[in-house]
């Protein structure tokens, strides 16, 4: 009896442990990893990385390896030192061609780079120019590169010109990147002749120039382009303009006090504006900060039409600068949100539309003003060789701008139903279209002039009748919170 | 001219002005002048410039350089013939307090001697008679002289909870001795222990301030604030705006200390007399139309209490001029333009005077002297049927007994 017991027991246990091999052997033989025979080793460690690596060389070292492409002999022998000499020399082969490693031994398509290198905020920041450039268009050593006609996408070319495969088992990466690789005169990539630097701090005033932080991020080294040549001179006259301003304010008497050194009134200054910051006034400053300095309330009370000018100048302005500062904010944080994707590339529908819409609202608005200078007597008698100046150079940014997007939508051949949507840039490249001109290759000194004229724009603010749209909302901000105060 | 003349808001303003012009649009005197150099804009532009010859980036790479006589000529011009009513910094967008820049360019100008002779003479005659008429100041009081009784506040008491400051023109200008008469008969019936101060209640400065010649009064204004607190008064009552303004803004700000008492217009005692109900008003079945005086509305933020008064006497309908409350038009008398220009005042004080006749008010109402006798006489030359009266003459006239 007992022994009937155990022997049903031994039974029932042989059973519960067979029983989920049972389907194992109704499947197909699985695909086998190499480490299913060979002993896997730990690709965290040097050691096993070496040992992976051992094993493909076990093979690849032969100088007879080679694979047969269409015809084509391809050279798939890879020498140990060499490779381990390149910067991805601590990977393990099986890491990057992660399809390899196993039999049927074929390679279907290696690994993104981004699967590592999370870092895509900066090739977001590279400009969106190079969002349709895949990395290893830039970053392999091989200086053939194509632009697939159907995607737009430029990436490393298979063949070399003679139409041979290229051989790639180097592993050797460009250090830095080449931007002549496709910025060359009669280049079939799309490129414009001359490599343009990453956009500057300035330009976040209308752009997003993600680009900023990253300006020494591409282009050769001593080659110029990592410098802000846009907004560092431009931005040190401003502020020279802002420091002679500021010596000519701080010679006023302040509390009612005539003996106060220029230390002491800035003290004083500093002890007010924190005053207001750190406390509950920070609320009525925001108030009168937002609507009168940007809402332009006090503008509206007395003139309609000139309030509508004015905010038509303004608030797309701040929208545009708005956006722009908001793209840099995702692309540092949240790079690879398919928001900031939309955000980054400039000609994403919404993003062209919205972009071009705001620029044409300050168009609108600027045109308003001129023909009030123009028309209203009072306005053309004082109208300075400076105010001429300063209105020419702000025109004169836009319609650069303009002139830039259109050249850019022709070089870099974006097709008619995306363009469509950056209206203002579309509308003038077909009249730009119509010029016998290679826009590639004037296309940097088009974006150079657009530069500078903002450069020029920014550096004479302080110094001309533009410098209220700084001095004003501070004005009448400071005045709101006095009168409060009393 | 030295940037310690202007306080670190004011050269901020400079560069603020967006020059838009709305100010030229809301100017009192700006039609009445056939020089834009009198636009508010471009006076801040003089100014400016004046500071930019020293203080500018020329100034501070080539050497400072002197302003041209005619740029200065043509600047004190402008800048005297303004009546300081401040409707220009009233529409500012940006807002610009223009009324403190234009004192700080006449302070200018007579440093450099450039202002109108009759200046002076108002220099010389407020200073030693310490009117702006250059009467006698033992005859401080001969508005009074014409009263059935002189009560006893006029004759002066030793103490008193009021003092009322009567100022220089209804002390000595004809025209509008009614003033002082009905705020007395007012007080009285309203039995307040109020005194004036004789021949002790000097020019309060105003006329000397708003000259550029604010240096010269430091000697009026302590002699003043001494007089009143000799008499241990708790409220100064001022009849006069420009008065109560110079007393409530300047005053404190000139002997560096509070006063110790309250300054309050007639206006707002009128108010709260009728809110007390210690004076009651009889029927008065007038169109009024009320003008706000530009040192009382504008630039002291009374609007409410005239308008309070007038409409609490039964009978009355207020009607409101085009122009009102913060955007009401100068009446032409201010800024003591009516010493040297007088056609300016005139044609000012006609524009304001057919606003309040096209809101066809039997009565025009203002709470300033100088308002009262500019638009009276206005009135006289334009021959029309338009009685001028001041708030507190008003109120005596319809005051119950």
């Amino acid at each position: 009896m007992r022994m009937r017991l155990v022997s049903s027991c031994i039974v029932a246990l042989a059973v519960l442990l067979l029983l989920p091999a049972v389907p194992s052997f109704a499947q197909e033989p699985e695909e086998q990893q190499c480490w299913a025979c060979h002993r896997q080793p730990n690709l965290d460690t040097v050691a096993g990385v070496q040992a992976a690596n051992a094993l493909c060389l076990d093979c690849h070292e032969d100088p007879d390896a080679f694979k047969d492409l269409e015809g084509q002999v391809v050279r798939l022998q890879m020498e140990e030192e060499a490779y381990a000499a390149t910067r991805h020399g601590h990977v393990a082969c099986v890491q990057c061609h992660d399809t390899v490693g196993h039999s049927p031994h074929e390679e279907e398509a290696a690994l993104d780079c981004e699967e590592c290198h999370n870092n895509l905020s900066q090739h977001i920041a590279n400009g969106d120019a190079h969002l349709t450039v895949e990395c290893s268009a830039c970053h392999f050593e091989s200086e053939t590169v194509v632009r697939d006609l159907e995607s737009g996408v430029v990436q490393m070319s298979t063949l070399d010109e003679q139409g041979s495969v290229v051989d790639r088992t180097s592993h050797q990466m460009t250090d830095p990147v080449e931007c002549g690789r496709c910025h060359y005169e009669g280049n079939q990539v799309g490129a414009a002749d001359v490599a343009l630097p990453p956009r500057g701090l300035l330009c976040f005033a209308c752009h997003d120039a993600s680009s900023v932080l990253y300006a020494g991020h591409i282009g050769s080294g001593g080659s110029g382009v990592r410098t802000d040549w846009v907004s560092g001179p431009a931005l040190l006259v401003f502020c020279l303009g802002l420091v002679l301003a500021s010596s000519v304010w701080l010679g006023g008497t302040l509390h009612g006090r005539t003996d106060l050194s220029t230390g002491e009134k800035l003290s004083y200054i500093a002890a007010d504006a924190c005053g207001v910051i750190f406390s509950r006034k920070i609320f009525t400053l925001l108030k009168y900060l937002v609507l009168d300095g940007i809402l332009l309330r006090r503008t509206l009370r007395e003139s309609v039409s000139r309030w509508f000018m004015h905010s038509l100048i303004l608030w797309p302005f701040l929208g545009r600068c708005f956006l722009g500062v908001f793209t840099w904010c995702m692309a540092q944080f949240c790079p690879t949100a398919p928001l900031t994707q939309t955000l980054v590339d400039k000609n994403a529908a919404p993003v062209a539309f919205l972009y071009d819409f705001l620029a044409l609202l300050v168009v609108v608005g600027a045109i308003l003003a001129l023909a009030r200078r123009a028309f209203d007597s009072q306005m053309r008698e004082i109208s300075t060789a400076g105010d001429v100046a300063i209105t020419a150079l702000l025109g004169g940014i836009f319609v650069f701008g303009f002139i830039v997007e259109g050249a850019r939508l022709i070089v870099t051949a974006v097709p008619p139903d995306q363009a469509i949507y950056s209206f203002g840039g579309y509308a003038v490249s077909l009249l730009l279209r119509l010029l016998p001109v290679t826009w590639a290759s004037i296309y940097a000194y088009l974006w150079w002039v657009h530069a500078a004229l903002v450069a020029a724009f920014i550096a004479y603010l302080p110094f001309s009748k533009f410098f209220h749209i700084l001095v004003g909302p501070m004005l009448v901000t400071i005045g709101g919170l006095l009168r409060e105060k009393e | 001219m030295g940037l310690e003349q202007l306080t670190v808001r004011q050269l901020i303003e400079l560069d603020a002005c967006t020059r838009c012009g709305l100010c030229i649009e809301w100017c009192s005197n700006c039609p009445e002048i056939d020089d834009p150099i009198a636009w508010p804009r471009e006076k801040i532009q003089g100014l400016k410039s004046l500071v930019r010859k020293q203080f500018g980036l020329r100034a501070r790479l080539r050497g400072p350089s002197a302003p041209s006589e005619e740029a200065l000529d043509r600047l004190s011009r402008a800048v005297y013939d303004c009546t300081l009513c401040a409707r220009c910094a009233e529409v500012c967008p940006v807002g610009i307090d223009m009324r403190s820049l234009w004192l700080v360019t006449r302070e200018e100008m007579v440093r450099r001697g450039y202002y109108p002779e009759p200046f002076n003479n108002l220099l010389e005659t407020v200073t030693t008679k310490y009117n702006i008429s250059g009467d006698d100041p033992e005859e401080r009081l001969i508005w009074s002289e014409n009263l059935e009784k002189v009560p006893q506040g006029v004759k002066g008491k030793d103490t008193a909870e009021f003092v009322y400051f009567v100022g220089c023109t209804p002390s000595f200008y004809p025209q509008a001795y009614g003033i002082p008469q009905a705020t007395v008969a007012v007080m009285e019936k309203a039995g307040l222990d109020y005194t004036v101060l004789g021949k002790e209640e000097h020019c309060c400065g105003y006329p000397l301030i708003i000259a550029g010649m604010a240096d010269a009064v430091k000697e009026l204004v302590e002699h003043n604030v001494e007089a009143v607190r000799a008499k241990g008064a708790r409220t100064l009552v001022a009849g006069c705006p420009s008065c109560y303004h110079t007393w409530l803004h300047e005053y404190p700000r000139i002997i560096g200390e509070p006063l110790g008492f309250e300054v309050r217009h007639m206006t707002e005692l009128l108010e709260e007399l009728l809110v007390q109900g210690r004076i009651k008003l009889g029927e008065f079945p007038r169109s009024i139309t009320y003008h706000d005086p530009c040192d009382l509305g504008r630039n002291s933020g009374i609007y409410d209490a005239p308008r309070n008064v007038i409409r609490s006497i039964p009978g009355v309908s207020l009607v409101e001029m085009e122009e009102n409350r913060q955007y009401a038009l100068c009446c032409g008398g201010g800024g003591d333009v009516a010493m040297w220009n007088r056609e300016v005042v005139e044609a000012v004080a006609r524009r304001r005077l057919l606003q309040a006749l096209d809101t066809e008010a039997q009565v025009l109402v203002s709470a300033c002297q100088q308002c009262k006798r500019t638009l009276m006489t206005a009135a006289r030359q334009e021959k029309v049927r338009m009685q001028v009266l001041d708030i507190v003459e008003l109120v005596a006239r319809v005051m119950e007994e």
